[in-house]
Order: C-alpha cells, then sequence, then structure tokens
C-alpha cells in the first residue's frame, strides 16, 4: 500500500470519527449507511491494489507469519530441530502437530518472530542448505508414518551467503523439490507471504496449494527483475506486472487450488480471519487427499506437475 | 598495431583468452578443442561445437525437441538445447546439450518441455543420459512459469531415476538448472574453471559486505567440498565419459 493511499484512509477514519461524534451529539439516525459507504469506499481502493502493492503488503512487518498459523489451526505443536548432519537452521521451523484429530508434520519458513520481529535471527525466513535437509527429514517422517505434510511459505529466496554456496545450496534445493514431488504423502502448500525463486519452491508445491491474495510468488523479486533488465531497481512496479505472482494471478492461471482473500488493507488487519481461512481450506484439502489411496495420489500429482505449463 | 589487432579479432583470426588475455590464432584455439594453450582455461562453446568435439564421426542423430508444439507465427523452436542419440568413442547414449550463447541457456517453459522430452527419450531407448549444462538459470521473463519448469525437470528425472544419467556442468551452471534436474544425476562432472552455484555473487557480496574469494563457486571448490565427484579437461572428456558408459 502506498503512503499516499494509507494518508487517505487515515483522512477518512478522521472524517468518519468526527462525523460520528456530531451524529451521536445529534442523537439522529444509525450510522449503519455511512459505515457501509465508507466501507465500500475502502473496499474500491484496495480492489485497485497494484501488484508492487501486494508485493509491499507480502512483506509487511505485521503480517502474520507461520508462528500465528501454527498456534491457531493445530493443537500440540512438537518442534523437532536440526538436519542430523551439522546444525539447525533458524529459517525452517518444523515439527509433529495435531490438525483436529489427525497427526501431521509441519515445515515452513520462519521470518522472525511474532512477538520480537527479530528478523537476522532468523536470517529473514532464507533457508541454508541445513534447513533443506531438515526439511527432507521430517518430510521422510511424514511418508513412513503416512501422516499429511503441511508447509508453509514464507521467504524472499534461499540464503545468499558463501556458507549455504559451500554447503550445497543448489544440491540442496534440487533434492527438497525431488523429495515433496515424490514423497508417498499427500501435501498442502500454503503461500503465505513472500515466496521468492527456488527457495520458495523447495518447500513451495503440493498436492493443493493455498495462496493468500497479496502474497507474491515469483522466479525473482520485482527489484531483481529490475536489476537485471535495467541496470538498477527503479522498475520494480512494472517488473511486478511483468511477473504476474500475486496470489489472484496464480489463481486465474490454475497454479493454486485456493485463493484467500484478505482484509481491507491486508492480512495484518485481521489475522484471525485470515488463519482461521487457511486452516478451513487445509481440512478440507487434508480430508480430501486422505480419501485417496497413496498410488492415486501420486498419480494425481504426476498430473499436475506435469501440466505445469501455460494454458492455450 | 592495436588497429590490426581489434580488425583481426574483429573478423575472427585471432581470439583473446578472457582468462590470461594471450592472443591465439583461432584456427589453433579451435584444433586444441578451444582450450587457451597458455593457461587452460576452456572457453565457452556452443552446443553444435559441443556435439562436433564429442561425438563419433556420423555420432549424433538429433531428436525432436519441440514435440506439438505450436510456435506462434510459425517463429522456429529456440536453439537454447539439442539432444540427439549420439556415440561417443563408441558409447551409445542420448545427449543433451544446453547452449549458453542462447539467452543465457536461461530456462523457460520451452527448455522444460525439451529437458522432460529428453528424459523420456532416454526412457524409451533405454540408454544412458549425458546432459552438458550450461545456463545463468531459470529465464525470469516468463515470471511463475519458469520457476514451476524446475518442479517439471526434478520430476521427469525422479520419474527416471532408473536410467543411468551423467550432468557436466559447464561454465556456468547457476541459479533454477543447478538446483533442479542437472544436479540430480548420478555421476557429476565439470569442467575445469566452469562457475556453478545457486545464487549470483553480487547478491552474495551486496547480502553480505564480503568480498568472495577467488575460486568461489569454481569447480575445484565443489570439488573438494564433496558436490562433484570428477573435474574432466575437455581433452579427456571422451574417454571419461566413455568408460563411465562402458560401467552402466
Amino acid at each position: 500500500m502506498t503512503k499516499k493511499t494509507k494518508d487517505r484512509l487515515i483522512d477518512v477514519d478522521n472524517a468518519l470519527k468526527d462525523l460520528r461524534d456530531s451524529i451521536s451529539r445529534l442523537d439522529v439516525a444509525d450510522m449503519s449507511e455511512f459505515e457501509r459507504k465508507v466501507d465500500d469506499f475502502r473496499q474500491e481502493i484496495y480492489d485497485g491494489i497494484t501488484r508492487w502493492g501486494s508485493v509491499e503488503l507480502s512483506r509487511y512487518p505485521d503480517r502474520p507469519g507461520i508462528d500465528g498459523y501454527i498456534e491457531r489451526i493445530f493443537e500440540s505443536f512438537m518442534e523437532l530441530k536440526g538436519d542430523r548432519t551439522y546444525e539447525d537452521d533458524p529459517a525452517i521451523i518444523g515439527g509433529l502437530a495435531f490438525l483436529d484429530d489427525t497427526p501431521v508434520v509441519i515445515i515452513g519458513h520462519k521470518k522472525h518472530s511474532t512477538h520480537t520481529k527479530d528478523y537476522m535471527k532468523y536470517h529473514y525466513g532464507m533457508a541454508s542448505p541445513s534447513g533443506h535437509h531438515k526439511a527432507m527429514r521430517l518430510l521422510r517422517l511424514a511418508e513412513k508414518f503416512s501422516r499429511p505434510l503441511i508447509t508453509f511459505v514464507d521467504t524472499p529466496g534461499a540464503y545468499p551467503v558463501p556458507e549455504a554456496e559451500y554447503r550445497g545450496q543448489a544440491f540442496s534445493i534440487a533434492q527438497c523439490i525431488a523429495a515433496i514431488a515424490s514423497v508417498r504423502a499427500p501435501v498442502v502448500a500454503c503461500i503465505i507471504g513472500e515466496a521468492g525463486s527456488g527457495g520458495a519452491l523447495a518447500l513451495g508445491f503440493g498436492d493443493r496449494i493455498i495462496m493468500l491474495e497479496n502474497a507474491f510468488y515469483g522466479s525473482i523479486s520485482p527489484e531483481g527483475f529490475s536489476s537485471i533488465m535495467f541496470g538498477d531497481s527503479s522498475m520494480k512496479v512494472s517488473a511486478a506486472d511483468t511477473l504476474k505472482g500475486t496470489g489472484k494471478d496464480l489463481y486465474r492461471e490454475g497454479i493454486v487450488d485456493s485463493l484467500v482473500k484478505e482484509p481491507v488493507g491486508g492480512a495484518h488487519n485481521n489475522p484471525e480471519l485470515v488463519i482461521d481461512e487457511v486452516g478451513r481450506l487445509i481440512r478440507h484439502h487434508v480430508h480430501e487427499l486422505q480419501s485417496l489411496a497413496v498410488d492415486e495420489l501420486i498419480m494425481q500429482r504426476t498430473r499436475s506437475i506435469q501440466s505445469l505449463v501455460p494454458r492455450g | 598495431m592495436t588497429e590490426l589487432l581489434d580488425l583481426a579479432k574483429k573478423d575472427g583470426r585471432w581470439s583473446e583468452c578472457p582468462s590470461c588475455s594471450e592472443i591465439i590464432i583461432t584456427t589453433k584455439l579451435k584444433e586444441n578443442l578451444w582450450v587457451c594453450s597458455h593457461c587452460n582455461h576452456h572457453f565457452r562453446i556452443n552446443a553444435k561445437e559441443r556435439i562436433a568435439l564429442l561425438c563419433d564421426q556420423e555420432g549424433f542423430i538429433g531428436l525432436d525437441l519441440t514435440g506439438q508444439t505450436v510456435h506462434q507465427g510459425g517463429v522456429p523452436p529456440e536453439d537454447s538445447i539439442r539432444a540427439g542419440e549420439a556415440t561417443i568413442d563408441g558409447q551409445k547414449c542420448i545427449l543433451a546439450v544446453m547452449d549458453f550463447t542462447f539467452k543465457g541457456g536461461s530456462m523457460g517453459v520451452y527448455l522444460g518441455n525439451a529437458v522432460v522430452r529428453v528424459f523420456h527419450y532416454a526412457q524409451e531407448m533405454k540408454v544412458p543420459l549425458v546432459f552438458f549444462t550450461a545456463s545463468g538459470g531459470v529465464r525470469i521473463q516468463e515470471g511463475i512459469w519458469g520457476l514451476l519448469q524446475m518442479i517439471r525437470t526434478v520430476h521427469a528425472r525422479t520419474a527416471t531415476e532408473k536410467i543411468p544419467m551423467i550432468t557436466v556442468f559447464t561454465d556456468p551452471t547457476t541459479g533454477g538448472v543447478s538446483a533442479s534436474f542437472a544436479s540430480l544425476a548420478d555421476i557429476l562432472l565439470a569442467e575445469p574453471g566452469a562457475r556453478i552455484g545457486f545464487a549470483g555473487p553480487r547478491v552474495i557480496e551486496a547480502t553480505t559486505q564480503v568480498t568472495l574469494p577467488p575460486g568461489f563457486q569454481e569447480a575445484r571448490t565443489l570439488l573438494a567440498h564433496g558436490f562433484l565427484d570428477r573435474i574432466v579437461s575437455r581433452h579427456e572428456l571422451r574417454s571419461t565419459l566413455s568408460s563411465f558408459l562402458r560401467w552402466f
């Protein structure tokens, strides 16, 4: 959301408050008509939100992250740590939990903790090879015990540091994608925020994909696209339009199965509403996928992977 | 003199080695398989040249990688990859070669389709697959569709995993290609000096504010960290590949 749009909304809110005060003093008719008009106006602004606006919302610091989803949708989350080879990657969080009575495995990017906003500690949700290996380890658990796997994607991309390259970033991403593509357990992927490049793809595919409307899934960030094509990030707004990576875009293309509408102004304006809707969709998809025999599940997944080309 | 040199470079008679700046007569360079005789720098070569220097006489029959795709406005399919039934030093295989000279070997939907077909051919014909990679990564102009080709090609590999596969990383292989089907081969080889990695050096330097050491993302560094089986000089590629192929 641009600052100008935000300022306009604040103006509207202030005007509304003044109006409400005046009217209550006058003790006249109810406010519902005014409220409705203001809501319509607000909706008009957000329906016209640009793709770049979505990119900004997808990164907004108050946007609900994986912690919020785990806490509200699942019960008894038991975090599991470490890749069993080298270290525990703070950018990937995972573990066991219950979805109502169904035991499930959860894996996702952790950008920050809800309370501290401590981005650095979690590498801004950018996974190292150890994070991808940890994800694969949890994925094997899901397969071994036939538990549905739920992934949450919220990352600018894989961690671009020398250490990650020395430890085989490219190899770990390839292996993680291969593991998800072939795991003999149902996978539901939830794209909740930024979903950048191969780092996002490592966890960003499943038998069903749920995506928030202002989440942004792309081969590169709009700034990166602009730098490569034009030498600097000045064309990021039009780059976002070229990349067409919002939830709405991907839903229109048939890449994601469920689109989650966000409240006016973005998911952070009513996190509970958004998380509950994501939870409802996860339950719906998990129940549907659990009714399939594993061979049928794999067959359907193969078909959907093979059809990942533009229609027409 | 400088003008003369520029002229000779321009019309291709002389070539300058990008590594040691030595001026080499192009015909000599070609005879030496496009390897600098002074510093052993391996020049980047296109798919056509690669196929010519690898295969036996008449040892390459091209395969159709376009399938049923209808090309918009009759534009011919792009030249970012070539593949065929090949004989290398007497050993049969499917040989696929990516071409960095065509849009940086970037992987979009066309290349994704072609790679999937290559795997299917290898499976149908029950012969090993030798894949020469060269790519800057996913074709970002195609947005999400470019990225999704990583899943398609990875899946094509996992679905045909019984087919022996040898990847030869050539300079450069980065981003969405190194992070997808290419690194899922049974044997991973590289040409000397090839840059192989995921993130671009500039992105890494911008993120960490450190200057990267020499050899960063170079084949020798990957070998030392356990991500390659062997670095093979261009002169030994034919014999090395054929002995691996014979084992399979």
